[in-house]
């Protein structure tokens, strides 16, 4: 059967030289664009689901990190992305590449008043079958439910699963939107894990990046019963 | 006749096709994921993940049990995943237990590698979706070094959410594809690899008549090869054919016999097919679904049965034994009239055999299929000839090909009953065709197909005639007593094609649909038919009117209608249309045209006798 499959985004790790003047990764393929001389900010988060995981990756244990290289254009779309190392897999690094050309989209990087273009690099993990533990140290919030945390009648019933939730919050801390990417196969269970966290069972600190406030996304793991 | 296409699309989707259950609208597709990981030596690995949203009670029953074929030895199949989505977003998933493995669709000997994995989908209900990721493994190529695939969907479904990833060898193993109503593809190198992808989606939901056909190019679809030409596929399956038409001394002594006192070679091809015909049985097996080898032509006579490759083989084996060559034949029965654009495998479902010499092709398949007679879903198909990898296509009928004479006979009692006595001859791809409804009808249905079709009341017999011979022509009649059908008291009217023949308002079919207008090309067979009617009213009933004379002659079509009283209690009439197309199918410019003259038929056929 199916197992959960999980990207990271190795916590946006920004590799981009430090000078605007940078010369571009070779790996990176021809480019006059320099790098990014600040971590660029995103506006929504650079997101990867678990839907995302090739098929034939899920099914045949493809795991592996890419290295994407991209340009930020002035509006803070993406553009140009190469592989600037590969996970040893057409499949995750194809999907890597696509997905960010697809989605991503970030401020636009502003020098001196005005927008400008620049490169910057990403890692992505592909990943399968993480435990909890693996979870929490790739910086998933991980909450173990008790028998009186679960829905009326679910105990009993014998459900038991992991709901994982991703919660964009607001630059205040707010939460905007929670959504449930990985179902326990349960509904009354998800439902419970998307009100606990939308009615501030647990206290959510503002993210901030270099002293100031961002919008911010990250994983949420309820996990209903042992399982693990 | 093997009709279910090799080639596949959505693998739910694909299921409820085959079973002809729920149509286009009652059933949606909201993701279907395919990848593919191809090898230099064409074994390759697909995963597939479709989930279908159920939107009746058809599709619900359709739906509910999906089974999927493969053949073990050659291919790994596997159930990744399975569950029905309820439309709340509960998840239940299907138990391992509901996860059959079986047989084929023969566990016949020779045929043991044909398996089937059931799965049924638990609490399936209307809006509901059924989810399914399987995990397919060609692990012997189909065709050594070659790969192939074809994935079809249909504008007639709508369909969210598809996604196909391709991967191939980065270098030398060039690619033909052919993709159709998808956004253009996306290609680029990766480890080694290049990776495609294509997406679809289909929101304009369009319907077809059911008489509509499609070029197989069409409808959406996905076709790569790695074949460069049709003679490559040729070339590749005569590899597969290679050895197996050997004629072994059992053969050459069958042979023998068979032809025993027949000199003229012609004659002793009809001997020899008509025994292959006759006396093996056909084993219903999907060109491709079992591999592409046929077994020996030796091991086909010692089992006195096969699927169409192994007819093919064994009828090859005997007609070179008495010294007339023959190839075989690749066909898409009753599939598209025009050949895919890109060189595929997949395009063909069926194997026939063509004799050069006599310019002949022959399905011994066809179980109702006289010598030199092609069923219809053989007529007018591009053909391609193995092993030389020619392409050709078997002929289209003319009207002579495809006859059939009605002569009915009905007496009316005074008290309205109508007595009738119908007799029907056919000929050529009518005979075969009406020989497979005829004997398609159980004899404990008889009587109540025959209410059906001529009211309450009524009561009939059916002589099915020479049912079980191939020779032309066909002869069956019914006779039958049908109460009520007049009302004698005073002035009325009788329908002018009255009763059971070709003619009467159930078997207006041969004037097709007649929707609108239409849009693809339509199937249009050649044929003759034509009647003639005996009216014979009681001695205290007068004739006052009779349908005016019809002549209509129109493109590749004529149509004559002719009633007269013999005596004053008598009418005559003779009813005759003869279709001349140069194709089995027409255009929708040419229905445009001559639309209006069928409706005029159609009025025509509705004529009525007026007494009093």
């Amino acid at each position: 059967m199916k197992r959960t499959a999980f990207i990271l985004l190795a916590a946006m790790t920004m590799l981009s030289g430090a000078s605007q003047a940078a010369t571009p990764d070779s790996n990176a393929g021809a480019s006059s664009s320099p790098y990014c001389t600040s971590r660029p900010m995103h506006a929504m988060p650079l997101s990867m689901l678990p839907e995302d995981y090739p098929l034939l990756s899920v099914a045949q244990d493809e795991q592996g990190s890419v290295m994407l290289d991209f340009l930020i254009k002035t509006d803070g779309s993406i553009t140009d992305v190469k592989v600037a190392r590969s996970s040893g897999f057409a499949r995750l690094d194809g999907a890597a590449a696509d997905i960010a050309g697809q989605r991503w989209h970030f401020d636009p990087v502003v020098v001196n008043g005005r927008p400008v273009s620049c490169r910057n690099k990403v890692v992505v993990d592909w990943v399968l079958s993480l435990s909890t533990e693996q979870m929490e140290q790739a910086g998933f919030v991980v909450e173990h439910m008790t028998a009186s945390d679960f829905p009326p009648g679910s105990f009993a019933r014998h459900e038991t699963g992991q709901t994982l939730v991703m919660v964009v919050t607001r630059k205040d801390g707010k939460i905007q939107e929670a959504m449930v990417q990985k179902s326990s196969g349960f509904a009354d269970l998800d439902q419970q894990a998307i009100d606990y966290i939308t009615h501030g069972r647990w206290t959510i600190t503002p993210a901030q990046v270099s002293g100031q406030p961002v919008m911010a996304a990250f994983g949420f793991v309820i996990v209903w019963g042992n399982q693990d | 006749m093997a009709l279910v296409i090799a080639a596949s699309g959505p693998v739910l989707a694909q299921n409820a096709g085959k079973r002809n259950s729920p149509d286009s609208a009652s059933f949606e597709i909201v993701r279907s994921h395919t990848d593919i990981d191809v090898a230099a030596d064409g074994s390759y690995v697909q995963a597939e993940e479709t989930a279908v949203r159920v939107l009746d009670s058809r599709s619900q029953k359709a739906f509910q049990q999906t089974t999927l074929a493969y053949t073990e030895g050659l291919q790994s199949l596997a159930v990744e995943d399975a569950y029905t989505l309820k439309a709340n977003g509960e998840k239940i998933p299907v138990p391992q237990d509901q996860i059959m493995k079986g047989a084929g669709a023969t566990s016949a000997p020779g045929f043991e590698d044909d398996k089937t994995l059931t799965i049924v989908f638990p609490r399936l209900d209307i809006g509901d979706e059924v989810v399914l990721t399987t995990l397919r493994k060609q692990i012997v190529p189909l065709f050594t070094g070659a790969f192939a695939t074809r994935l079809d969907f249909s504008r007639a479904v709508k369909t969210d959410d598809t996604e196909i990833t391709l991967t191939s060898p980065k270098s030398g193993y060039p690619l033909k594809i052919d993709a159709v109503g998808f956004d253009s593809d996306h290609v680029a190198d990766y480890a080694g690899k290049t990776r495609r992808v294509w997406h679809y989606h289909n929101d304009n939901v369009a319907t077809f008549p059911l008489d509509s056909v499609l070029a197989s190019d069409d409808q959406p679809h996905l076709t790569v090869s790695s074949f460069p030409g049709y003679d490559a596929v040729g070339k590749a399956y005569g590899a597969h054919f290679a050895g197996k038409a050997d004629v072994t001394p059992a053969i050459q002594s069958l042979a023998d016999q068979i032809t025993k006192g027949i000199s003229e070679r012609r004659a002793q091809a009809k001997a020899l097919y008509d025994w292959v015909s006759a006396n093996i049985s056909y084993v219903n097996i999907v060109l491709g679904a079992g591999g592409f080898t046929p077994h020996s032509a030796a091991q086909v006579l010692s089992l006195h049965y096969g699927d169409c490759k192994d007819h093919v083989m064994l009828l090859q084996a005997l007609l070179t034994a008495k010294g007339i060559s023959s190839n075989a034949a690749l066909i898409a029965a009753g599939g598209p009239f025009v050949l895919s654009a890109v060189p595929s495998p997949f395009y063909f479902n069926h194997l026939i055999t063509y004799v050069p010499e006599f310019r002949l092709y022959l399905d011994s398949t066809a179980h109702y299929a006289p010598f030199g007679v092609l069923p219809l879903t053989d007529i007018d198909r591009p053909v391609l000839l193995v092993p030389d990898g020619t392409v050709s296509a078997t002929p289209n009928n003319s009207a002579d090909q495809s006859t059939g004479k009605t002569t009915l006979k009905v007496k009316f009692d005074p008290d309205g009953t109508a007595n009738g006595e119908m007799q029907m001859s056919l000929t050529g791809t009518a005979a075969i065709v009406n020989r497979e409804l005829i004997d398609a009808i159980p004899p404990d249905r008889e009587k109540e197909l025959f209410q059906i079709s001529l009211g309450a009341g009524a009561d009939a017999s059916l002589d099915r005639g020479n049912i079980r011979s191939q020779s032309d022509p066909f002869s069956y009649s019914v006779h039958y007593r049908v109460p009520n059908v007049a009302n004698f008291g005073g002035p009325g009217a009788v329908s002018a094609a009255f009763g059971v023949g070709s003619f009467n308002a159930s078997s207006l079919a041969f004037l097709g649909l007649m929707p609108s207008s239409r849009q693809l090309p339509y199937a249009c067979p050649s044929g003759l038919v034509s009647e003639d009617d005996i009216l014979e009213f009681p001695s205290s009933i007068q004739i006052t009117s009779l349908p005016a004379p019809v002549s209509i002659a129109a493109d590749g079509m004529r149509f004559d209608m002719h009633y007269q009283t013999k005596d004053p209690h008598t009418v005559v009439g003779t009813i005759a249309m003869r279709t001349d197309h140069p194709r089995a199918f027409c255009t929708p410019e040419y229905y445009a045209g001559v639309r209006a003259d069928l409706g005029k038929i159609a009025a025509a056929l509705h004529g009525q006798i007026l007494y009093k």
